[in-house]
């Protein structure tokens, strides 16, 4: 068997650990016209939906009860609840969240795009993929 | 024994459920599964509740690469 190169699943999971393990989380929904993305290092309320119809500038609390995992050299996570607004209007077409770290002063963690989306008087829920290292919502593989 | 109408709540307060037309939508990609569910006014056809459920399939992977030296 020869040798081989590559980051240890064991840095992944320390990197992947850093940024998520035990950190208050948000979700903020922003609308479609928003250039919103992986290139925002914070939470930006440039872009964000209105903080009208029962949705709360900053976005709704993340509940974040897993740490991260490994499998083999894939480190991975995934919040621990379905995110959701109740009651919520939206004030646009909405089709990305940010998932932020409050403790490490908003860091972004990544956003994620779900197509556009109009909620009326209505409930609007992000179901978390299976959390292991081929869905997980965030790996690093 | 419950002789009300079923209420439910829209823009226009809590309105009897039989007087709306709902309708289900589905929308199926790669990374999620999208549910809408929408109340129209069967007077004048407007949308007066709106509801979406969506189930991530999967997340965003980062990659590692080795490059030779």
């Amino acid at each position: 068997m020869a040798n081989t190169a590559g980051v240890s699943g064991v840095a992944k999971q320390a990197a992947l650990g850093a940024i998520v393990d035990g950190k208050t989380l948000k979700a903020a929904l922003y609308l479609t016209s928003a250039t919103t993305g992986p290139t925002n290092t914070v939470y930006t309320s440039t872009g964000e939906l209105a903080a009208t119809g029962n949705y709360t500038a900053g976005g709704a609390s993340v509940t974040n009860a897993n740490s991260a995992g490994l499998t083999s050299t894939t480190a991975y996570w995934t919040p621990s609840a379905t995110i959701s607004w109740a009651n919520l209007t939206t004030s646009g077409a909405t089709d990305c969240v940010m998932i932020y770290s409050t403790t490490d002063t908003n860091r972004n963690i990544g956003t994620f795009t779900y197509g556009s989306t109009t909620v009326t008087a209505g409930t609007f829920s992000l179901t978390m993929p299976t959390n292991d290292s081929s869905t997980g919502l965030v790996r690093f593989s | 024994m419950m002789n009300e109408a079923p209420l439910i709540y829209t823009t226009r307060g809590n309105v009897p459920v039989e007087s709306l037309r709902q309708e289900i939508s589905w929308e199926d990609t790669p990374t999620y599964v999208k549910m809408t569910e929408r109340y129209f006014d069967l007077n004048d056809g407007e949308v007066v509740k709106e509801s979406a459920y969506v189930l991530s399939k999967v997340g965003l992977e980062m990659g590692t690469f080795v490059e030779s030296v």
